[in-house]
């Protein structure tokens, strides 16, 4: 069975710009954050990115019209600055390529997170994966999106979600196998 | 009925906020310099309202100047009547023109970009680098990004080339972990792993070299790719 849509636990938020604005850092600024570091792996560029994130929603609050969940909206506009700070080109007619615009960041995390994800069982797995299987994975189950929206936030057409979906699920079981075997 | 791969992985959502996103939260800080921008846009706007509140007033003024002294000239009134619709004009495309991307306030903590023009001004920078010496026909070097805490301390190099509608960057960067990717091909870089893949349009290619990170991605082909990463040095 899929996953419901975020729609039916959206929060609702003031139509007045600048209390909509409070309201949403409150309920998404951290998505919104951890989110964007995800993508460009830099602490200090994820802020940059997550103010601009909130501005621009402060500044298009009037004309959102709901065709999505508002997470939905704020984590595309998310994804869309990431691209924009990182300076890659995209165009409407070719899917937008994740691995485009990750740098890699998992090779220049600082030391300390770097020992603690040694520990991790699934994670350091997953951030060894090719970048746009780790998009999937993060959308899938960190922000707990289904396909369809996934699909939205990344503009990649459904089919393509499900199929890296499988992906990299097939991989990520693939890696833990091999680590298991290893022992 | 629960979906068995969800519960699999269910706890990579746990792992994530416990390392990866430790200490990652949106803070009072952050909301702060959100409302500082907001609050200057409001500014700005108002500060444009009005003079437009002043062109409605004076077109008001000189379409009743122009209906009492309708009997001097037809000719005035419809020179007058360009005259203010262009310079209504002007003044609407000003600010209705949305406020291009600025540059977000800089933070004590922002790590500091710069570009440069060619390989020779990242050499001088960076002695110990592998540089690339081979371009995918037909792209251009559209830019060259530096990124550290000074030009002293350079972090990272990107390489961007751009050709119509596709782009591929080279990344070169610090690091000594060298946390090597997983389900990528092994390649044979005169000598040195790489670790390749490619799906569709886009390939990715990494190799590490004392203490170096190397990366090629983007819309180009796996032998482009190879080329690119052999032709370091």
């Amino acid at each position: 069975m899929g996953r419901p849509s975020q729609e039916n636990n959206n929060p609702t938020f003031s139509n007045e710009p600048s209390i909509a604005l409070e309201e949403m850092m409150v309920h998404y600024g951290t998505l919104v954050l951890r989110t964007a570091y995800f993508y460009v792996g830099d602490q200090y560029l994820a802020e940059d990115v997550s103010q601009e994130v909130f501005f621009r929603v402060y500044r298009n609050w009037k004309k959102f019209r709901g065709d999505s969940s508002v997470k939905t909206w704020i984590i595309k506009i998310t994804i869309n600055v990431c691209r924009d700070k990182l300076k890659l080109k995209s165009t409407n007619e070719k899917p937008i390529d994740p691995s485009s615009i990750n740098l890699d960041f998992a090779y220049s995390l600082e030391e300390e997170v770097m020992k603690k994800m040694s520990n991790t069982k699934l994670l350091k797995h997953v951030l060894n994966l090719p970048t746009h299987y780790r998009e999937v994975l993060y959308l899938y189950y960190y922000l707990e999106f289904n396909t369809v929206e996934i699909a939205k936030v990344a503009a990649i057409p459904e089919g393509t979600v499900r199929g890296r979906l499988v992906r990299a699920r097939n991989l990520l079981s693939q890696s833990l196998e091999k680590e298991e075997h290893d022992k | 009925m629960s979906d068995p791969q969800k519960d699999k992985f269910s706890k990579l959502k746990d792992e994530a906020d416990q390392v990866l996103f430790e200490n990652i939260d949106f803070n009072e800080e952050m909301k702060e310099k959100v409302r500082a921008r907001a609050r200057a846009n409001q500014l700005n706007k108002r500060k444009l309202i009005a003079p437009i509140g002043n062109w409605h007033r004076l077109s008001a003024i000189g379409a009743v100047a122009a209906v009492v002294l309708v009997s001097l000239s037809t000719w005035i009134f419809l020179d007058r009547e360009k005259d203010l619709a262009e310079n209504g004009a002007s003044e609407f495309s000003t600010f209705s023109n949305d406020s291009p991307n600025s540059n977000l306030t800089a933070g004590s903590n922002e790590i500091k970009k710069w570009e440069v023009k060619t390989q020779d001004e990242v050499r001088q920078l960076l002695t110990e680098v592998l540089l690339p010496n081979y371009t995918v026909e037909a792209f251009q070097q559209e830019r060259i990004q530096l990124q550290g805490n000074s030009k002293d301390d350079v972090d990272r190099v990107v390489f961007t080339y751009v050709l119509k509608n596709k782009s591929y960057i080279i990344i070169v960067e610090k690091d000594e972990g060298q946390l090597k990717p997983i389900g990528f091909e092994q390649v044979d870089l005169n000598g040195v792993i790489g670790y390749l893949n490619a799906e569709k349009e886009m390939t990715e290619l990494h190799f590490y070299k004392e203490n170096y990170h190397y990366l090629i991605n983007g819309m180009i082909s796996q032998e482009d790719a190879l080329k690119i990463a052999r032709s370091f040095h």
